[in-house]
C-alpha cells in the first residue's frame, strides 16, 4: 500500500506552483528581451491572450516585476469569475497620480463588458502603459499568445519534482489532453495522484525529448 | 559575506503549544540594513491558495552589519501544525531584513506532544 503524501510535502501544492515562472519558447528565439522590446513598440499597449490556465497571469506578474526594475511604478489589478465588479476603487485610487512611469496591469479583462472596458481605458488613459490578460485577442494588440503544450507541461512537472518524474510521456499527453490544455488543471489531477503516493521522482528519465 | 541564522536551543525543532524558547539569531550582510525582524508564522500549504499569518514580530532598529542577538518568547497555543492530504498548516520562524527582505526561514513543529497532528484520511462507505 502507497504512503499517503501530506500536504506540505505534496510536490504539486498550489504554493510550489505559484512559483513557477513563464516558460518561453527558448528555441524559438524568445525571451525577455524580446518580449520587453515588443511592448515598448507597441507604446507599453498590449494584450497576453490565452484560454484558462495557459499562463497569463505569471506571465503577466513577471512582466510587472521587470518593468519596475527598469523604473515604472505598477499598478495590478484582478478580476475572476468571482471578482467581476468594475474595479472602481482602484481607478479612483489611481487615476489622478498617473503619469508615464505608471503602467496599469489588468489581469482578468475579458471579466469586463464592452462598456466597462472602454471606461477603464478611458479612466487609466494617463498612464504610461496598460497591459491586460484576456481569453480573446482584440481589445489591445496581442503582446503574446499563451499557448500551452504536452512538452511544457513534462517539463514544469519535471521542475515540480525536482527530476525526471514517474509518468511516461504518453501517460503526460494523455494528461494535458484530457484537460484541453489547461496546465493548471493538470497539475492539480497530479496534486491527487501525488497525495495518493502515485507519482513521484525517479533517478533516471523515462521520457521526452 | 553574506549570512541569516536562526539557532534554536538543543537544536530542537518541535514544541509544545505555549512553550517558551530560547534561540540566537545571527547575520552578517554587507551593508547596514534598516532594521531586522524576527517573526513566528504560520502558513497553509495544499491544494488551496496558500495563507500566511504573522503572530509575533521583534524588531532590531538599525541593527549593525554583523551581529547577534538572543530571542526568548512564548509559542502561540494554536493552532496546532497539521498536515492531511488536502492542506498543512506550517509554523515557522523567520529571521528578515528590511528593506531588501532577504530572509532565513526554518521551520517548527508546535502541537500536543510535539508532534505534528495527522489528520487521517476516513474511507468512504
Amino acid at each position: 500500500m502507497r504512503t499517503m503524501v501530506p500536504a506540505r510535502k505534496n510536490p504539486f501544492a498550489t504554493g510550489r506552483i505559484l512559483q513557477l515562472r513563464y516558460q518561453f519558447r527558448e528555441s524559438a528565439g524568445d525571451g525577455w528581451p524580446q518580449l520587453l522590446g515588443e511592448l515598448k513598440l507597441l507604446s507599453y499597449r498590449a494584450a497576453i491572450i490565452g484560454p484558462h490556465g495557459s499562463g497569463k497571469t505569471t506571465l503577466l506578474e513577471d512582466l510587472g516585476v521587470r518593468l519596475q526594475r527598469d523604473g515604472f511604478r505598477i499598478h495590478p489589478v484582478f478580476l475572476n469569475e468571482q471578482n467581476r465588479d468594475y474595479p472602481a476603487d482602484f481607478v479612483r485610487r489611481i487615476r489622478d497620480h498617473l503619469t508615464s512611469q505608471d503602467i496599469v496591469l489588468l489581469d482578468g479583462c475579458e471579466q469586463l463588458s464592452f462598456h466597462n472596458w472602454w471606461r477603464f481605458r478611458w479612466q487609466v488613459r494617463r498612464a504610461g502603459g496598460l497591459v491586460i490578460t484576456s481569453h480573446r485577442s482584440g481589445r489591445l494588440p496581442t503582446l503574446r499568445d499563451c499557448e500551452t503544450s504536452a512538452c511544457l507541461l513534462a517539463d514544469l512537472i519535471d521542475q515540480l519534482l525536482g527530476a525526471a518524474s514517474s509518468i511516461e510521456q504518453c501517460q503526460v499527453e494523455q494528461l494535458f489532453l484530457r484537460h484541453r490544455g489547461n496546465v493548471r488543471n493538470a497539475l492539480r489531477e497530479l496534486y491527487d495522484l501525488a497525495a495518493l503516493g502515485e507519482v513521484f521522482p525517479t533517478r533516471n528519465p523515462t521520457h521526452h525529448s | 559575506m553574506r549570512q541569516l541564522a536562526i539557532q534554536l536551543d538543543d537544536q530542537r525543532t518541535a514544541f509544545e503549544p505555549g512553550e517558551n524558547i530560547q534561540a540566537t539569531i545571527e547575520w552578517s550582510l554587507p551593508y547596514e540594513p534598516q532594521s531586522l525582524e524576527f517573526r513566528v508564522v504560520w502558513s497553509t500549504a495544499g491544494k488551496g491558495t496558500p495563507d500566511v499569518g504573522i503572530e509575533h514580530t521583534t524588531t532590531i532598529d538599525s541593527p549593525r552589519q554583523q551581529d547577534s542577538r538572543r530571542i526568548e518568547l512564548k509559542l502561540p497555543a494554536a493552532p496546532y501544525s497539521f498536515s492531511g492530504t488536502l492542506i498543512s498548516l506550517v509554523w515557522a520562524l523567520e529571521l528578515v531584513v528590511l528593506p531588501t527582505n532577504e530572509s532565513f526561514r526554518t521551520e517548527i513543529t508546535i502541537a500536543p506532544g510535539a508532534r505534528e497532528v495527522l489528520l487521517q484520511r476516513v474511507a468512504a462507505k
